[in-house]
Order: structure tokens, then sequence, then C-alpha cells
């Protein structure tokens, strides 16, 4: 036997894993490492946010696409150069589905890359997504040849209609963006990941680490947390946190959690009990 | 919005603004004069993506209305 006290974590996961069994993401043909996306909104200094990227293990980030700020010194896409994360453009602040395709073209153009996370809001109150021209933008970039990624409500027929519009991944919420509240539907989450044909990556809502373990848990492939790092006290440890948690869930989720009951049921056999 | 009084016809738009250089211009020099690298960058004219490979021969006119965009943080 090994001395328990000397084998490192990576060990013991060797022993309750198949190293032919790598788990991996893949979207749209393309293997992803961390099943971790990360935002790059709402954070305090170029350095915290690459701090926290590197700290939260993740090989994509979202970006968004902005008129040109002539006095901004810090490139982000060179940040996400240097780190080797890949890019994912996002749509924000579009509310039809006409900007949203303008706004996919332009990013495409700058970014060289056919991947786009789709976001098309409603109002700027509840931030949530406008289903039906959400449905429009990703069926005419999907007809363009993007890869989509359309941010969408928790509502299990939204999801599958996306799915079958022909988007690479379909990214429900858990809440509204930058609530923090969490998943406020996870039987409607967990439809949704129990009967996509793609990738669910859960999107928007995540405000603490056991929130994004959850949605492993309850099905979902991936999670994207922006906020929740980047205005966390410490996004640093948050997004380590977050890296952990989105490992932990998966793993659970793999493992199979025990059914819940209503009555105890003793783990200790009474058989050989003590008794005076 | 200045360019909008009486001379929005005239006047050559960039990212909402009246441009003060020189027109006509072209695309790359357009891009030249207001971003420190054309890396990350796109250009877009009346709602239309110019690729990167027509910036130079892609002649911007008064009365036209430029977006030049980068990334940005978000979400």
């Amino acid at each position: 036997m090994d001395d328990a006290r000397g084998s490192s974590e990576h060990d013991v996961l060797d022993r309750v894993s198949d190293p032919e069994d790598t788990d991996a993401l893949v979207i749209a043909g393309t293997t992803l490492s961390s099943r971790l996306i990360m935002g790059t909104g709402g954070m305090a200094s170029p350095e915290s946010l690459r701090q926290a990227l590197e700290a939260s293990g993740t090989s994509l980030a979202t970006v968004a696409v902005r008129r040109i700020d002539p006095t901004m010194r810090h490139s982000l896409i060179d940040i996400l150069d240097e780190l080797s994360i890949s890019v994912l453009p996002n749509t924000a602040g579009c509310y039809t589905a006409a900007e949203a395709l303008l706004t996919a073209r332009l990013a495409r153009e700058a970014f060289e890359t056919n991947w786009v996370k789709l976001e098309v809001i409603a109002d700027d109150q509840t931030l949530l997504p406008d289903s039906l021209e959400l449905l429009s933008a990703a069926e005419a970039l999907v007809a363009d040849g993007f890869t989509v990624l359309p941010y969408c409500s928790d509502d299990p027929t939204v999801a599958r209609r996306l799915a079958q519009a022909g988007c690479a991944a379909v990214m429900p919420l858990g809440s509204p963006i930058g609530s923090g509240q969490g998943i406020l539907n996870p039987h409607n989450i967990a439809l949704i990941a129990a009967e996509s044909p793609v990738p669910v990556i859960l999107d928007a809502g995540i405000g603490t680490a056991s929130d994004a373990a959850r949605a492993l848990e309850l099905g979902c492939s991936a999670v994207l947390v922006a906020s929740a790092v980047t205005r966390a006290r410490h996004p640093g440890r948050m997004a380590m946190a977050m890296r952990h948690a989105v490992e932990a869930g998966r793993l659970a989720y793999r493992a199979g959690r025990i059914p819940r009951r209503d009555q105890a049921e003793a783990s200790s056999a009474f058989d050989g009990l003590v008794t005076t | 919005m200045a360019g909008a009084e009486g001379t929005g016809q005239s006047v050559l738009t960039v990212n909402g603004q009246p441009w003060n250089g020189p027109v006509p211009i072209t695309a790359a020099d357009l891009v030249a004069s207001v971003c420190p690298s054309p890396r990350g960058i796109a250009v877009a004219c009346d709602r239309e993506v110019i690729p990167r490979s027509l910036w130079a021969t892609t002649v911007f006119h008064p009365g036209q209305v430029i977006e030049v965009v980068s990334a940005a943080a978000g979400g």
C-alpha cells in the first residue's frame, strides 16, 4: 500500500479514473481543456484580470466588441494571447437580430474567429434574452458559417429550438446577468441538459463556487462566469475556487449522486453491535 | 450630434463623431490614424463590414458612417 500521506491529489485521481477516458469538452469539433469559460467584464485592472484568468485555468474567454478607445493602453487581445486563451466574442448590448449580426461579423473580422456568444437582450433592466430575436439571429449566423453559442432563457423549448437551428451549444441563464442569485430553476436546467444534443453551458447568475459546481452536477457541460469572479473581493482566489468547483461538479455528476430519501439510512452495519 | 445639424450629409462620421481629418480617406489610413495597431480591429461602412484585405483600396467619402471597433472587456 502507498503511504496515503505521500500521495498527491493526482495519484489518487489516477486510481479512480481511466487514463484513456479524458472526459474532454468538445464544442463544434474543438476540444476545450477547461469546463470554465471566463467573462472579462467588470475587472478593476488589466493586471487583476490577467491574474484571475490565469488562476481560472480557462481556455476560452469572452470579449465585447466596442468602438475603439484610442487612449486604451492595454490590449485585451494581447493578454488573452499571452495566456493562450481563445477569444469568444459576444454580442452584448444588442437588442435586435440586425445589431447582433453586424456585431458578430465585425468580431469575425477583428478576431479571426467564427465563434460567437450570441446575446440579444430584451431590455436593459432585466438583461433577459429576447428569445424571438435570438432565434432569428442564430439562424442567420449559422447560415453565414458562424459557430453560434447563444445566451438563452432557461426554457427547454427555446434551448431545443436553438439546437435545431444549428447552434454549437446552448447557454441558458441560471438567473439574471450579474445578479449572483445562482440557479433559480434547477429543474429546467437539468431538463435542458438531459435532452440537449449539443453542450449546455450555464451562463449568467453564478454567485459563488457552489453555484458552478451545481451546474455541472445538474448535467451542464460547462459554465461561464464573469461578475462572480471579476467583482469578487479577491478575483484571483474566486477564479481558482470556480476552477475547482467546476472540476468537482463534473466529477460528482459522473460519479452519480445517491438518490434523495425521506428517511435516514444507516451506513454502519448493525451486525456485531456491542449492546448492554 | 454635431454633424447632424444641417451638414449631416456632407460629413464623414467615424464612431459617432464628425471626422476632422482629411477626406476622402482609405480604410487603411483611417485605421492607422485612430488605432495604435491594426491587430484586433474591424471596420464597417454604412453597417457593412469591410474585410481587412480591402482596407487599402476602400475609400470613404463624406456622408458615410464608419465604425472602427476592437475588443473591450465584457461578459
